[in-house]
């Protein structure tokens, strides 16, 4: 306890003496957190994948390797591994080179461009439950606000969540319409930090507003351009709120993404050995991701520093 | 759903405070019993407004139990959940199940047996006076599961008014029937669409009765999905749309359907008697009701959903949830719950409520479906409900936006089917 006087002792070498515990009480907490709700969900999650657990298989009995033998067998799983990947391929570049483009166009001042700047935020400031359902109401077939554009210009009607060879982009188009605007936040962040001498000295050298871009602006912008696009994607992965309201994976499969099977094969099937086996081949594929963004991207990032 | 989820996890401290409250005294005592009760609404109209009166004069006449309802979205949603709550071991004490989710839940041993539940009380359940047809189908090796609640047939609405126009004056009685009234509505610009057929299992199998076969085989590990019946049934529906030019082409969204036909823009429309009252009433038109339309015969699955108690409860709890089911299935309640929606009253005694009576007086409409029951059969039961369904749905959905010819997409469709039932064969 204090006594009210200052005392002799130089604080470092106090603080010392209690050095080899105290860093870790501090971690103590988040660690807590995470091995709570993080490393021992996944551990959990591993081994229930090598248990038989279903509808008809009420007791879970061990079963080694065979519901991996099962995923990988079962067309269903395939074709969500393929839709998925089709459409975070898709997605995810589409919404960040929109978002480029949006913070291209507000990256200056003025009343128009904060205008702007909150309109393209806006949506990502929505609850997606109710983006979507905003767009179905839109897209309803026969009904819907974009069957009646549609046919007020002649293109007959439109029931794009009806149709399997466009249900998937439809809800693409909501993602990348709620996303871009997110995205473009960064690289607006990323388009100010660009030194204006360099942009100065290249216009003074002649170059065009396309060449600045091109060759200035992109080059320095490439390290939060490949992180935007790593969190496009782990967004795009994620896709399930969007399925589930829409088109609960139909039709026909066709927008049934990995998290929506995963989640109807556990809660509405029953299955939880085949959902937890999917889930660790989706956790994988998030890891490898979660690598590219740590490994690839900051190196870049050094570098460019240096 | 989140909310109803965390409602459920919410009642969870209030129940189990109130069981340790109940443990100290007997069961004369002043404590309160709260149950939880999950009920799905797959038909047209606002009858969550109605269930929550319905719920609400019983917590008023029964000062000891409170029921807490939550609306759980249709069916398929509603499985999900009890899945879901059963697998945590924090089921709801009363739920509404479809008949094929019912076995979905067997297969979990998740539901009470309410005849040994009736027999342990001295409450008195009149299972004589509900119509055999709905009782027999909740019984499974002598025990009775549920208490026929909600039960409907799949019928035919049609724009009476329309069709005079156009010359019409039977109701369509065939298939046949059907797409020569479309083509005239069509023709004379009567409607935007002469004929919706939602694209759902359920309706769907009433044509496979029609044509011949039904899709339940003899037993409940076995489905016939690929009969010359159920392609003959899908390829009237492709054609509908492909051939006849009578509906829309594509998937047709069951929820949809009925305000596409209360506003005029449907002429002829497929849906559960269950949206009678509400589709009556938001109709500007006459509405005229009739069977499925016959191809070889007539034939409608039975739908909609009875009272179960779960398992895996406390017996103070259960006992208060009969005592529930029993009020609920009265005649006054039956009566209410029926006028309100368009069910078919699921006991004798209803059918000579006043209330009931006056209805039909207003509406005749509302005695096809009961009527319509002499050539009803069960909806689509088998093991694993849900997966197969989903199956089936897929082959419907495949065929009438031309992905695959109705054969084809049945015969993939039994497949899976088949590979799913093979673990319970």
């Amino acid at each position: 306890m204090s006594t009210g006087l200052p005392s002799r002792r130089p604080r470092p070498r106090s603080s010392r003496r209690h050095s080899p515990v105290t860093p870790y009480l501090f971690v103590l907490p988040g660690l807590l957190f995470v091995v709570v709700f993080t490393v021992f969900p996944i551990g959990w999650l591993l081994v229930r994948s090598l248990f038989r657990e279903n509808t008809a298989h009420p007791n879970p009995s061990f079963t080694g390797l065979a519901n991996y033998k099962d995923i990988f067998s079962d067309p269903v799983f395939l074709k969500s591994l393929e839709t998925t990947v089709l459409y975070v391929v898709v997605v995810a570049p589409v919404s960040v080179v929109i978002g480029l483009v949006i913070a291209q166009l507000i990256n200056r001042k003025g009343i128009v461009a904060s205008v702007c700047r909150t309109a393209f935020f806006y949506p990502i400031v929505l609850p997606l439950v109710s983006a979507a359902t905003i767009w179905l109401f839109i897209m309803t077939p026969d009904y819907g606000l974009l069957t009646h554009i549609t046919s007020f210009l002649h293109l007959g009607s439109s029931a794009p969540l009806a149709n399997p060879g466009t249900a998937l982009w439809a809800i693409g188009l909501v993602a990348v319409w709620r996303q871009a605007g997110f995205y473009a936040i960064f690289l607006l962040a990323g388009l100010q930090a660009v030194d204006p001498d360099v942009e100065s000295a290249a216009r003074l050298d002649g170059a065009s507003s396309l060449r600045v871009t091109w060759h200035i602006r992109i080059p320095l912008l490439w390290p939060t351009l490949v992180f935007v696009l790593t969190l496009a994607m782990f967004s795009a992965f994620q896709t399930v709120d969007l399925v589930y309201v829409m088109t609960q994976g139909g039709p026909i499969d066709s927008t049934r993404v990995m998290l929506f099977n995963i989640y109807e094969t556990a809660f509405s099937y029953g299955n939880t050995g085949g959902a937890s086996a999917q889930s660790v081949v989706f956790l994988v594929i998030l890891a490898v991701i979660a690598a590219f963004q740590i490994f690839v991207v900051d190196r870049m990032r050094s570098e460019i520093d240096a | 759903m989140l909310s109803s989820m965390s409602a459920a996890l919410l009642t969870v401290p209030a129940l189990s405070a109130c069981g340790s409250s109940g443990s100290k005294s007997s069961g004369t005592s002043n404590s309160t019993v709260e149950l939880s009760f999950f009920y799905p609404v797959e038909a047209a109209g606002p009858l969550a407004t109605t269930m929550t009166a319905l719920v609400n004069d019983f917590n008023k006449a029964h000062p000891k139990i409170q029921v807490k309802p939550s609306f759980t979205g249709d069916y398929a949603t509603n499985l999900t959940k009890l899945l879901t709550t059963v697998k945590g071991g924090n089921p709801p004490d009363v739920a509404i199940l479809s008949l094929g989710d019912q076995l979905t839940m067997l297969d979990q041993k998740a539901l009470q047996p309410l005849n040994e539940l009736a027999d342990e009380t001295d409450i008195s359940i009149p299972f004589d006076d509900f119509y055999p047809a709905f009782l027999d189908e909740t019984k499974q090796d002598g025990a009775t599961y549920g208490l026929p609640f909600q039960r409907s047939a799949c019928i035919l609405y049609y724009n009476a008014d329309a069709l005079n126009a156009v010359g019409v004056t039977a109701a369509p009685a065939t298939w046949d029937d059907v797409v020569s009234a479309g083509t005239k509505l069509m023709a004379k610009k009567q409607v935007q669409w002469g004929v919706q057929f939602p694209t759902g299992i359920w309706q769907y199998q009433g044509l496979a009765i029609e044509a011949g076969q039904d899709l339940n085989a003899s037993d409940l590990s076995h489905v016939n999905f690929n009969t010359p019946a159920a392609v003959t049934a899908l390829q009237w529906l492709v054609d509908l749309s492909a051939k006849y030019g009578v509906s829309p082409k594509g998937v047709i969204d069951g929820l949809v359907a009925p305000t596409a036909f209360t506003g005029g823009k449907v002429g002829i429309l497929y849906n559960t008697s269950g949206s009678l009252t509400s589709v009556i009433q938001q109709s500007k038109f006459k509405v005229g009701t009739a069977f499925m339309p016959k191809k070889e015969a007539y034939g409608s699955p039975t739908g909609g959903g009875n009272l179960y108690i779960l398992k895996d409860i406390p017996t103070e709890r259960k006992r208060a949830a009969l005592t529930f089911l029993e009020w609920m299935t009265q005649p006054a309640q039956g009566a209410r719950w029926s006028v309100a929606s368009g069910y078919i009253p699921a006991r004798k005694a209803i059918v000579s409520t006043d209330e009931w009576k006056a209805f039909l007086q207003k509406y005749p409409q509302a005695n096809t479906a009961t009527d319509e029951l002499q050539y009803a059969v069960p909806s689509l039961r088998s093991h694993a409900s849900n997966e197969v369904g989903s199956a089936l749905l897929d082959a419907m959905q495949a065929a009438v936006s031309g992905k695959a010819s109705a054969a084809s997409a049945l015969s993939t469709a039994q497949k899976k089917a088949d590979s799913i039932l093979a673990q319970y064969r």
